[in-house]
């Protein structure tokens, strides 16, 4: 600790020279960067002509619901969430118990390559989508789970970067602390759950939360396989907006995209430091 | 009690049963993944080279083999060489947006300031928890060239704002400027990863040298974070590929006159518009192929700073 704040003293005298010139960067690029953000929300409370009149300002001052009760009329917002929040959770659950289970059979279960079944599975994470988009696509009509929430979960039920964040993070874990379970006669999925699970609880919770994110947004696939609306998630409903760029739909368009932001960025607020701890162990190291 | 010994019983019949296969407890635990992965990734890819020989409209019951006419019809499609160009120049704004631009903001923020790193970062990732489609919306009104804050800025400088998603040139950029906005910060944050682990003390050591920032970069930061850097190259690579699909999808679809087509899109066009899978999966495969030219190049450059160092 003393080290550390000895270190950060230093650091402050040899770098406050000039520091206000990337302050002021840093904070011009912060305001840009937000900027969307804090407009998307802004208009969402804002009236047609109180859009048009506004210019930059995302305030107003006289804010409306009108466009978020809009939107609940014309888009069944609950059967959207509830649509999203059914592929989110298959996914999520599926994937954590994928990568775990994987994850750890490639650890400690004395694999005779485990590297080479791994390596297989990160380079599947540069597979592009464009490649397997339509094989897929008739594998699944072929299932007869076209038009299905199942048939978008399908694919995606184990997933190569929650195997090799989680690998990451077991590594840790000194090997002869299994093997001494082992040799108590301690079968593996006792071991998983009692003493494993419990030390990579921070990375397999962070990996939730990632996956959970990550399949809410998603778009391309859903687009894909659900044709029926009653089936839309809710970026899908988003595109049903697209076709008017006369301006008609500014405000209720921003409340649907503000809606369909909620769910991460509460997820964030709560989980600020884990997701972004996460992904900053997330660098290739060698 | 008595509840508990049966299960320590039951339970000690299990494991003897995984004692006694042990190999096929090793799949147990794999087997999940694996099926998927096969199922999902791999054959699909064989599966695609395979269609990319026929002719097919995905409908009709049969297939007809006609070797390597898919790719020649392709490459004689002036529709494939606009997309092949248009993909050139998203790959290239997208590595300006998504892996030069964080690279710098994270040495500046991971080593040349002392005071709201962790503030900075948490807010810049957070156009990253956004969905593409949710991007897609907001820049399409912020890039509204009648009344969008871009045009109003246009306006204070007395210039007209450009047609954004309606003239070519123009529309490539405000889509990577979409996707680069909503994918910069989850770069950036990997790339911090690495910059904090770059030691303290080389840099104070150059600065009593008085090497510049710029030096610092790239004779101490660059060399030690080229692995991370290698890995950002590459899902940039991917991004610029594949994400600029959903904008293009919601706001453009690849228009006006193939103007923001790309590679991606044109292979859902091929398939899922004209019918033309053997041509989709031909386009398809070419990409693959160039997507690993390209890592074969980088991993080759990546070395190559490796040794020097």
């Amino acid at each position: 600790m003393r080290i550390r704040r000895e270190k950060e003293r230093r650091n402050i005298q040899i770098h406050s020279k000039g520091e206000w010139k990337y302050q002021v960067i840093l904070i011009v690029s912060l305001i840009i960067m937000m900027y969307p953000i804090v407009y998307m929300i802004g208009t969402s409370f804002k009236t047609l002509s109180d859009i048009f009149a506004s210019g930059l300002n995302v305030f107003t001052a006289n804010p409306t619901t009108a466009n978020y009760r809009s939107v609940f009329v014309s888009n069944d917002v609950l059967r959207l969430l509830r649509n999203s929040l059914i592929i989110a959770l298959i996914v999520t659950i599926s994937k954590i118990i994928t990568s775990v289970l994987a994850s750890y059979c490639l650890c400690f279960m004395n694999l005779k390559h485990p590297e080479i079944i791994f390596g297989l599975f990160t380079v599947s994470m540069f597979i592009p989508f464009s490649v397997i988009m339509i094989p897929n696509y008739l594998t699944l009509s072929q299932m007869g789970l076209n038009n299905t929430l199942l048939g978008v979960a399908l694919p995606q039920l184990a997933d190569a970067m929650g195997i090799y964040r989680i690998r990451q993070s077991m590594r840790s874990i000194p090997k002869p602390l299994i093997e001494a379970a082992r040799l108590d006669n301690v079968g593996h999925f006792t071991i998983l759950r009692r003493i494993v699970l419990p030390l990579v609880k921070p990375a397999v919770i962070a990996m939730i939360i990632f996956f959970f994110i990550n399949s809410w947004n998603e778009f391309v696939w859903p687009m894909l396989i659900l044709k029926r609306e009653e089936l839309y998630t809710i970026t899908l409903a988003l595109q049903t907006f697209m076709d008017s760029e006369s301006g008609s739909a500014w405000g209720s368009s921003m409340a649907l995209a503000t809606i369909a932001t909620m769910v991460p960025m509460v997820l964030y607020i709560f989980a600020q430091r884990k997701i972004i701890g996460t992904f900053m162990q997330s660098g290739v190291k060698e | 009690m008595q509840d508990k010994k049966r299960a320590r019983q039951v339970s000690g019949k299990t494991q003897r049963f995984w004692k006694k296969h042990r190999k096929l407890e090793k799949f147990a635990y794999l087997l999940p993944s694996i099926t998927i992965f096969c199922v999902f990734m791999v054959w699909p890819i064989v599966y695609n080279m395979y269609l990319s020989t026929m002719e097919w409209n995905m409908v009709s019951p049969v297939k007809k083999f006609v070797g390597f006419d898919n790719y020649k019809n392709v490459f004689s499609d002036p529709g494939f060489l606009k997309a092949l160009g248009n993909t050139g120049l998203y790959v290239l704004l997208m590595m300006l947006f998504c892996f030069v631009a964080p690279y710098f903001y994270s040495y500046v923020m991971g080593k040349l300031i002392t005071r709201g790193a962790k503030v900075y970062r948490a807010l810049m990732f957070f156009p990253s928890l956004l969905s593409l489609a949710v991007a897609a919306i907001v820049f399409m009104w912020l890039f509204n060239s009648v009344s969008g804050p871009v045009a109003e800025i246009f306006e204070l400088f007395g210039h007209e704002s450009p047609h954004w998603f309606t003239s070519s040139g123009y529309v490539i950029v405000a889509l990577s400027i979409a996707t680069g906005w909503r994918s910069f910060g989850y770069n950036l944050i990997v790339f911090l990863g690495a910059i904090v682990e770059v030691p303290i003390e080389l840099i104070e050591a150059a600065k009593l040298e008085k090497a510049s920032n710029w030096k610092i970069f790239w004779r101490i930061v660059f060399p030690l974070t080229s692995p991370t850097a290698l890995y950002v190259f590459i899902i940039t690579f991917v991004m610029g590929l594949q994400y600029v699909f959903t904008p293009i999808q919601m706001i453009t679809k690849g228009g006006p006159n193939m103007a923001s087509t790309n590679l991606v899109y044109l292979i859902y066009q091929y398939s899922f518009q004209f019918f033309q899978t053997g041509r989709a999966a031909a386009v398809a495969i070419i990409s693959l192929v160039i997507f690993l030219l390209v890592l074969l190049l980088q991993n080759r450059l990546n070395k190559r700073v490796h040794y020097e160092n």
